[in-house]
């Protein structure tokens, strides 16, 4: 399975490399685990979106000279992201890239596709629960405003925000394990 | 009511978590803890506005990327380029007013040289520029007059083909192919100016597509193919002058020649009278042996005067083959050594060589 998805990712990089309108393929294969990179070492998800805007803009710029090494695709799009996270963090005089050396790079890389495969399950949630979560977490609103939006409750809101927790808690385990 | 807690304890949790990143509550039921965890992770979930947004900024960025590419592609495909015609001629003065007086051409640069040369010079006709300078052999620039020869074109586009041509012929250009309706929707023709240029002098009649110009051309090369090609009005292996021997038995005089003089036959063909004709190659040149016993002609004594390597040898196999000798191999004042012997038809073979180059 690891290997068929290297082939079809080697495929969207050729296709993005002949035609850079293809990169929004590599784009959404990619896109999670380097937000969830970047997002973890970063103050708040303005920086991160910042960044991560930064990040994806240098790939498609720079696709052509992306040459296939053995290693997923993801791992050139990682060190785009980790030199744009040191970068930032020394233009603006803070010491926050002390938290790339914490980890060592495998387990930096397994805990961003952790996070990446736990914002894909959102996606396959129910349509509330996952407006709910979206809501919540992505655009932090508090449940008041959430009851609002939604036309609910603020206790249907509350109930929905538990379930989907429960709902991730198990569809990421069952993909755990 | 248990899980009405559990939603409540979850969600003061939860206010914890956002409110302070780096806050876990420790006080929570163990059900909630597995929850929170995730929560924890979901602080860095992304909207789904940002994904889209940057996503269409990406595509956005890709075609520009894209089209500069394209443009950078084009321009470097679709340069300026002015192709200009530059002609060389045998007195570039002479050619001026020439083509002042046929093309009605304006002169609009002139660069001359003290030794009466045009060095260059730049005419405009029309809307057309061409350039022109004399003949500087020196460095390898003739025109056509000294080539022989042109093998450009030059096409002038004008309003009025006929009245152009007209006016061009009665300055001197000479017409190659009168003007008229061709298929590929021009009214055309050709000219020779007198320094040797060619044009083709066309006026647009039709707009037509490219496909109804084919199939014009394919209709009208069915009814009238292009004639044959140009022949060579000199045969290959010939030259203006070929000697033409008529004898009353010419299979003999044939025999004698290959014998006397190593003649090659090359060609030959009998008649239904009887007549012969045959052509023979004697070193580099050929001989035309004709006429036969049973068809009497009047024979005609002929004398030929041949170039050879060894005049001493050729002299002694002739007259061995049946010549009779006239003069034997002698030294003359004018730089041949030479023999003269008759064929038993009465023609007298000069044998010669050249051995010295003599002042005349």
């Amino acid at each position: 399975m690891k290997a068929r998805d290297e082939v079809d990712e080697r495929l969207l990089v050729e296709a993005a490399q002949k035609d850079p309108s293809r990169f929004a393929d590599l784009y959404e294969h990619n896109f999670d685990r380097i937000y969830a990179f970047i997002a973890r070492r970063v103050r708040d998800r303005y920086e991160a979106q910042d960044l991560t805007s930064e990040v994806f803009h240098q790939a498609l710029a720079n696709i052509k000279r992306y040459t296939y090494r053995g290693v997923p695709f993801s791992a050139w799009l990682f060190r785009i992201a980790s030199n744009a996270i040191v970068d930032r963090s020394r233009r603006v005089n803070r010491e926050r890239d002390v938290l790339m050396q914490q980890d060592p790079e495998d387990i930096q890389l397994q805990d961003s596709e952790n996070h990446a495969r736990l914002f894909q399950t959102v996606n396959g949630l129910p349509p509330d629960q996952r407006r709910v979560i979206e809501l919540r977490f992505a655009e932090q609103k508090s449940i008041r405003e959430i009851a609002e939006e939604m036309n609910r409750t603020e206790g249907a809101i509350k109930q929905l925000q538990f379930r989907a927790l429960q709902n991730l808690r198990a569809r990421m385990g069952e993909t755990n394990g | 009511m248990a899980k009405r807690n559990l939603n409540q304890q979850l969600n003061d949790a939860l206010e914890e978590i956002l409110a302070n990143p780096n806050a876990f509550p420790s006080s929570v039921d163990t059900e909630l803890s597995s929850l929170l965890s995730i929560a924890a992770d979901l602080r860095h979930l992304p909207t789904q506005e940002f994904r889209e947004r940057l996503k269409a900024n990406l595509l956005r960025a890709a075609k520009s990327s894209i089209q500069k590419g394209e443009e950078i592609m084009t321009t470097a495909v679709q340069q300026k380029v002015i192709v200009q015609p530059y002609l060389s001629v045998k007195n570039a003065a002479a050619a001026i007013d020439f083509y002042k007086n046929a093309f009605g051409a304006e002169e609009i640069f002139r660069l001359d040289e003290p030794d009466g040369r045009i060095g260059h010079a730049q005419l405009r006709i029309g809307d057309a520029e061409i350039m022109l300078a004399d003949e500087y052999p020196e460095y390898g620039i003739v025109g056509p007059q000294t080539l022989g020869g042109s093998g450009v074109t030059l096409h002038l586009e004008v309003e009025n083909a006929d009245a152009f041509v007209n006016r061009a012929a009665a300055a001197g250009a000479k017409i190659v192919r009168p003007v008229k309706d061709e298929f590929y929707g021009e009214r055309s023709g050709r000219i020779q100016d007198p320094f040797g240029h060619n044009w083709t002098v066309s006026q647009p009649i039709e707009q037509l597509s490219e496909e109804e110009v084919q199939r014009r051309y394919d209709e009208m090369l069915k009814e009238s193919p292009h004639p044959p090609k140009k022949v060579n009005p000199i045969r290959k292996g010939f030259h203006t002058v070929t000697p033409y021997l008529i004898v009353d038995r010419a299979e003999d005089l044939i025999d004698f020649v290959k014998a006397a003089f190593n003649a090659v036959e090359i060609f030959r063909s009998s008649g239904s009278a009887g007549g012969i004709h045959c052509e023979v190659e004697i070193g580099t040149s050929r001989v035309m042996i004709g006429g036969s016993a049973t068809m009497p002609v009047e024979t005609t004594h002929s004398t030929m005067y041949l170039y050879v390597e060894d005049v001493d040898a050729l002299y002694s196999q002739a007259v061995k083959a049946g010549g009779t000798s006239m003069q034997e191999p002698t030294d003359q004042p004018y730089g041949d050594r030479n023999a003269h012997i008759k064929d038993p038809f009465g023609n007298s073979w000069y044998i010669a060589s050249h051995v010295e180059d003599v002042e005349p």
